[in-house]
């Protein structure tokens, strides 16, 4: 199954940790997980990176991080929201956090 | 996408409008659906002259790219907003409607 999650919530909330804890667990189970990162969750790059070394891939509002001073990582797609809109029209479940 | 927040003092009504343009740029049908006070974004609101993002640029595209905005009549009539003041495009629908829209969808995304 492919997952994709959204994370718009910022560090005010602990949607994170959860965003962590699913992916984590999906991929466990084999599933395929995407994470989008949008508005204050770009915030979470670094905390979440280790979930990449899991098989998660990662990818990043280009718009909203340049807006917050979010610097550029390896292995994360700095992209826009038609990659989230291809992310989701292939999904079977999107789960959204914000 | 179900937009549910005040329109001013915060980022996310904008945001949500711009997202949901954004889905339309691959194969997804998408309804923005609006409740509560997110109504007001549906009215000749000008949140970026306060800092706030755009928003009537973004349901004007979402209008034009044929998906549909739709507001609840309940919500409209709960905040005291005359549906001739909506922007163009926009449809009410009744609380019923919202929630046939919302469990007949793959996906709901709240902002």
């Amino acid at each position: 199954m492919k997952l994709a999650i959204l994370l718009t919530a910022g560090v005010e909330t602990e949607d994170a940790r959860t965003v962590d804890n699913l992916a984590r667990a999906a991929r466990e189970m084999g599933h395929e997980v995407d994470i989008f990162f949008m508005d204050d969750g770009v915030f979470h790059l670094r905390r979440l990176e280790p979930l990449m070394g899991q098989g998660v891939r990662f990818t990043v509002c280009a718009h909203n991080a340049y807006e917050r001073g979010v610097e550029k990582m390896e292995g994360v797609l700095f992209g826009g929201q038609n990659d989230w809109a291809e992310t989701v029209s292939q999904a079977d479940r999107v789960v959204a956090f914000g | 996408m179900l937009l549910r927040r005040t329109p001013l003092g915060s980022v996310k009504g904008s945001e949500a409008l711009r997202h949901s343009v954004g889905l339309t740029l691959a194969p997804n049908e998408v309804t923005a659906v609006l409740t509560g006070p997110a109504v007001w974004l549906t009215t000749p609101l000008s949140p970026e002259r306060i800092g706030g993002g755009e928003v009537k640029k973004h349901i004007d595209m979402l209008v034009r790219l044929k998906a549909r905005v739709v507001v609840e009549k309940e919500s409209l009539e709960e905040h005291g907003i005359d549906p001739s003041r909506l922007l163009p495009g926009v449809e009410v629908v009744s609380h019923q409607e919202v929630v046939a829209v919302l469990t007949e969808a793959e996906a709901v995304i709240p902002f």
